[in-house]
C-alpha cells in the first residue's frame, strides 16, 4: 500500500528551504576565513571556477535525481543502479546523520552563547577549568566563556531544545518545513545585512571590505588554494548528503531544476558575499584576524569584535544576541534539511508514518549529540580540544566531513554519468529548463568532476598523513595530550567506518515493496 | 551547511590583540605609505612585521636598530591586518588604505554583479509563466506525508 508523497506548496517555499539548507554556520564565517588565508579577492578565481565547474552541475544532478525518481537519496541511487548504489546512498546518509548529531551539538553551544549574552558572556571575571584559563580575566573574553560553558552539562539541555525544534519543524513534512523557512530564512538575511551595515558604518569598516576584495595573487599557484575552493564549494552547497535529492523529490516532475540549481547556488554564494563584508569590516576595524575555523571564528573572534562595538553594554548584548540568533537560525534550517534527508529515506524504505519515523531519528540523534557535548575535561592544557565532547566532535568531523561527503559525491556522479547516463539526465533536465544545458554537461559529469573530486580526495589523504612532508606521517589528533584517551584518534575513524558500513549493508537489504511511489 | 573544522588555531592569535600593552603606536590608525612610530616598553634590537599573518600569502619584514631601542619608525607598505612582534610581545594592527583600492573595488563590483545578478536572473526565470498566486502545478490529492 503506497502512501502519497508530500509536495512543496510553492516554488518560493522550496527555494527558501533549499537555500536555507545550503546557508549554514560555515557560510557566515568560512568564506571569510578562506578569502583571508588565500589572498582576498584572488580567492574568487578558484571559488567561481569551483562554483561553475563543480557546484552547479552536481546540484543539478542531485535535484534531477530527486525529481527523476521521486525518491530519497539512497532509494534514488538504488533505482538507477541496484542494491550497490542504494548501499552507497545509505552510507552517505549515515555520514550526514553523524554530521547532524555534532552539528546539533554546535547549535546547542550557540544557543548557550545566545543565553550567555544576557548573562556573563560580555562581562570580565570569567575562568574555565583549563590550565591557560584558570585565573579569572580582568576583561571580556568569549574564548574562556565558551570553554567554561562546554565544561558544564548546560549544553546537554541545549541540544535537547535544538532536537525538539527540529522535531517540531519536521512533524508535518514539507508543510511545516515551509512554514518555518518562510520566517527563518528572511530573518537570516535581514540580520546578516544588518551586521554588514553596522560593520560598514564603523570608522574604517569600508577599508575592511576593500581588504576582503583586493586580490593578492601570489598564493593562487598553491594547490591547497584550489583544493580548498573545491571542497568548500562542495560543503557549502550541502552536496553529497542526500539533502537536495530529498527536497527535490517533493517537487513536481516539470520543475526547472537547472534554474533551481542556479538560484539556490547564487543565493548561497550571495549570502557568503554579504557575510564576508560583515565579518571583514568588523574584524578589520578591531585588528582581529579572520583566519580560523568555523567554531573559532563564531565563538571566539566575532564575539570579541562585537564586544568592541560599543561602550554601552546593552548595545553589545543586543548585537551579541542577534549574532547568535543568526547562527542558531542558519544552523537550524540546515539541521532540519540534514534530518529530513535521513527521515525521508527511512520513511521511503521502511514505509512507516512520518510521526513514527521522527522518533526513529530523534532518539539516536539526541544520544549522539549527547556524546558530542560531554563536558569531561580530558586535555587540561588545551593541546587539542579540552573536553571529551569537543574532542569526539573534532575527530569525527575530520573524518566524516572531509571524506564521506566527497566519496559519496564521487560515486554519485559516476553512477549518473556512467550507469544512468549523463545524456539521459541532461535531456530530462532540459525538458523543463528555460536555460538548456549543452553537451558540455555530459563531459563535466562523466570526466571532469570525477577527476576533480578524486584529486581532492587523494591530495587530502596525502596531506592528511603527511602534513609536513613524507618523513613526518601523523594520524589526525595523535598529538593531543589526552591521558587515558590516546586511543581516540585511531578508534574514531575505525568506529565510523564499521558502524556506517554495517548500517548501510543491513538497511539496504531488499524488502517487499521497497518503493512507495513508483510514479511520483 | 558547511564544514565546522575544530582547530583552536585562534587561541594563540588572540593573545597579540588582548595582551599587547608592551607595544604602542604613535597613531591609532596607521595608513599605508605613511610613517608611524612604534614605542616599546622593553628595548629591542629588531621588530618583526608580518603582513596578513596566518595566511598562505604571508609576508615578513624586519626593522633593525643599530643598538637596542624603544622607538622604531615603520612605514607600512601594504594595507591590511599586520602583526608586530617585538621579542616575546606582539600586537595586531590594521593598516588602512591611503586611497580607494581600485582592484578591490573592481573585484567587489564584479563578484557582486555576478552573484546577485545571477540570483535575480534565476528568480525572474522561476516566476516566469507563473500563475498569479505563485503556486506550483501540483496534484491537490498529494498531502504532506504525516
Amino acid at each position: 500500500m503506497s502512501q502519497p508523497r508530500s509536495n512543496w506548496q510553492s516554488k518560493l517555499g522550496f527555494i527558501l528551504a533549499a537555500s536555507g539548507s545550503a546557508i549554514g554556520l560555515g557560510n557566515i564565517v568560512f568564506f571569510s576565513s578562506n578569502a583571508y588565508q588565500y589572498g582576498g579577492g584572488a580567492f574568487y578565481l578558484p571559488y567561481f571556477i569551483a562554483l561553475f565547474v563543480m557546484g552547479l552541475p552536481i546540484m543539478m544532478v542531485e535535484f534531477g535525481l530527486g525529481t527523476l525518481t521521486g525518491q530519497s537519496f539512497p532509494l534514488a541511487l538504488g533505482k538507477i543502479s541496484g542494491r550497490k548504489g542504494e548501499m552507497v546512498g545509505w552510507w552517505g546518509i549515515a555520514g550526514s546523520f553523524i554530521i547532524t548529531m555534532y552539528y546539533v551539538a554546535i547549535l546547542g553551544w550557540a544557543l548557550g552563547m545566545l543565553f550567555g549574552t544576557f548573562g556573563s558572556l560580555f562581562e570580565p571575571g570569567i575562568s574555565a577549568p583549563f590550565t591557560p584559563f584558570e585565573t579569572p580575566t580582568d576583561s571580556v573574553n568569549s574564548t574562556i566563556y565558551f570553554f567554561s560553558m562546554i565544561s558544564t552539562w548546560q549544553p546537554v539541555l541545549m541540544i535537547v531544545i535544538i532536537w525538539a525544534l527540529n522535531g517540531i519543524i519536521l512533524r508535518k513534512g514539507t508543510a511545516s518545513i515551509e512554514r518555518a523557512v518562510r520566517v527563518f530564512v528572511p530573518l537570516m538575511w535581514l540580520f546578516m545585512i544588518g551586521l554588514a551595515i553596522r560593520g560598514l558604518t564603523l570608522e574604517g569598516g569600508f577599508d575592511g571590505v576593500m581588504y576582503l576584495f583586493t586580490p593578492e595573487f601570489s598564493g593562487i599557484s598553491d594547490p591547497n588554494v584550489w583544493r580548498g575552493a573545491f571542497s568548500q564549494m562542495f560543503f557549502s552547497l550541502s552536496l553529497g548528503m542526500g539533502i537536495m535529492t530529498a527536497y527535490a523529490s517533493y517537487l513536481p516532475k516539470d520543475a526547472d531544476q537547472v534554474n533551481n540549481s542556479m538560484l539556490v547556488s547564487f543565493l548561497n554564494c550571495s549570502f557568503e558575499f554579504i557575510a564576508g563584508v560583515a565579518i571583514f569590516s568588523l574584524l578589520f576595524v578591531f585588528a582581529l584576524n579572520p583566519a580560523g575555523s568555523t567554531l573559532s571564528l563564531s565563538f571566539f573572534v566575532i564575539p570579541q569584535g562585537i564586544n568592541e562595538l560599543s561602550t554601552l553594554p546593552w548595545v553589545v548584548r543586543m548585537f551579541g544576541f542577534l549574532f547568535f540568533l543568526l547562527i542558531v537560525l542558519a544552523g537550524l534550517t540546515s539541521s532540519v534539511s540534514l534530518v529530513e534527508a535521513f527521515l525521508s529515506a527511512i520513511i521511503d524504505k521502511l514505509r512507516i508514518k512520518r510521526r513514527k519515523a521522527i522518533w526513529y531519528v530523534l532518539i539516536p540523534g539526541v544520544i549522539g549529540s549527547f556524546f558530542f557535548s560531554l563536558p569531561q575535561v580530558i586535555d587540561k592544557g588545551l593541546s587539542g580540544n579540552g573536553t571529551l565532547g569537543l574532542t569526539l566532535l573534532d575527530l569525527m568531523d575530520h573524518w566524516v566531513f572531509n571524506y564521506s561527503l566527497l566519496v559519496v559525491g564521487l560515486v554519485e556522479v559516476l553512477l549518473i554519468g556512467w550507469v544512468l547516463g549523463a545524456e539521459k539526465l541532461r535531456l530530462m533536465l532540459n525538458e523543463n529548463a528555460h536555460l538548456k544545458l549543452g553537451k558540455w554537461f555530459n563531459f563535466f559529469i562523466k570526466y571532469l568532476i570525477p577527476v576533480l573530486l578524486a584529486l581532492v580526495i587523494i591530495t587530502s589523504l596525502i596531506k592528511e598523513y603527511y602534513p609536513n612532508g613524507l618523513e613526518n606521517g601523523l594520524l589526525y589528533g595523535s598529538n593531543y595530550q589526552m591521558p587515558g584517551y590516546e586511543w581516540l584518534p585511531i578508534f574514531i575513524p575505525i568506529f565510523w567506518l564499521v558502524v556506517s558500513i554495517v548500517f548501510a549493508v543491513l538497511i539496504s537489504k531488499p524488502r517487499k515493496e521497497t518503493t512507495i511511489n513508483q510514479d511520483a | 551547511m558547511n564544514r565546522s573544522k575544530i582547530i583552536l588555531l585562534l587561541l594563540p592569535l588572540l593573545v597579540p590583540v588582548f595582551g599587547s600593552a608592551q607595544i604602542s603606536l604613535s597613531i591609532e590608525k596607521p595608513v599605508e605609505g605613511e610613517n608611524v612610530t612604534i614605542n616599546l616598553t622593553k628595548p629591542q634590537s629588531e621588530l618583526l612585521i608580518t603582513y596578513r599573518p596566518n595566511s598562505a600569502v604571508v609576508r615578513r619584514d624586519t626593522i633593525k636598530a643599530s643598538s637596542p631601542s624603544s622607538v622604531f619608525v615603520w612605514t607600512p607598505e601594504i594595507a591590511g591586518v599586520v602583526k608586530i612582534t617585538a621579542g616575546s610581545d606582539s600586537k595586531n594592527v590594521s593598516v588602512h588604505y591611503a586611497r580607494l583600492s581600485v582592484r578591490g573595488f573592481f573585484v567587489m563590483i564584479f563578484a557582486g554583479l555576478l552573484l546577485f545578478g545571477g540570483a535575480i536572473f534565476a528568480f525572474k526565470t522561476l516566476f516566469r509563466d507563473e500563475e498569479e498566486d505563485g503556486t506550483m502545478d501540483f496534484d491537490p490529492d498529494l498531502k504532506p506525508d504525516t
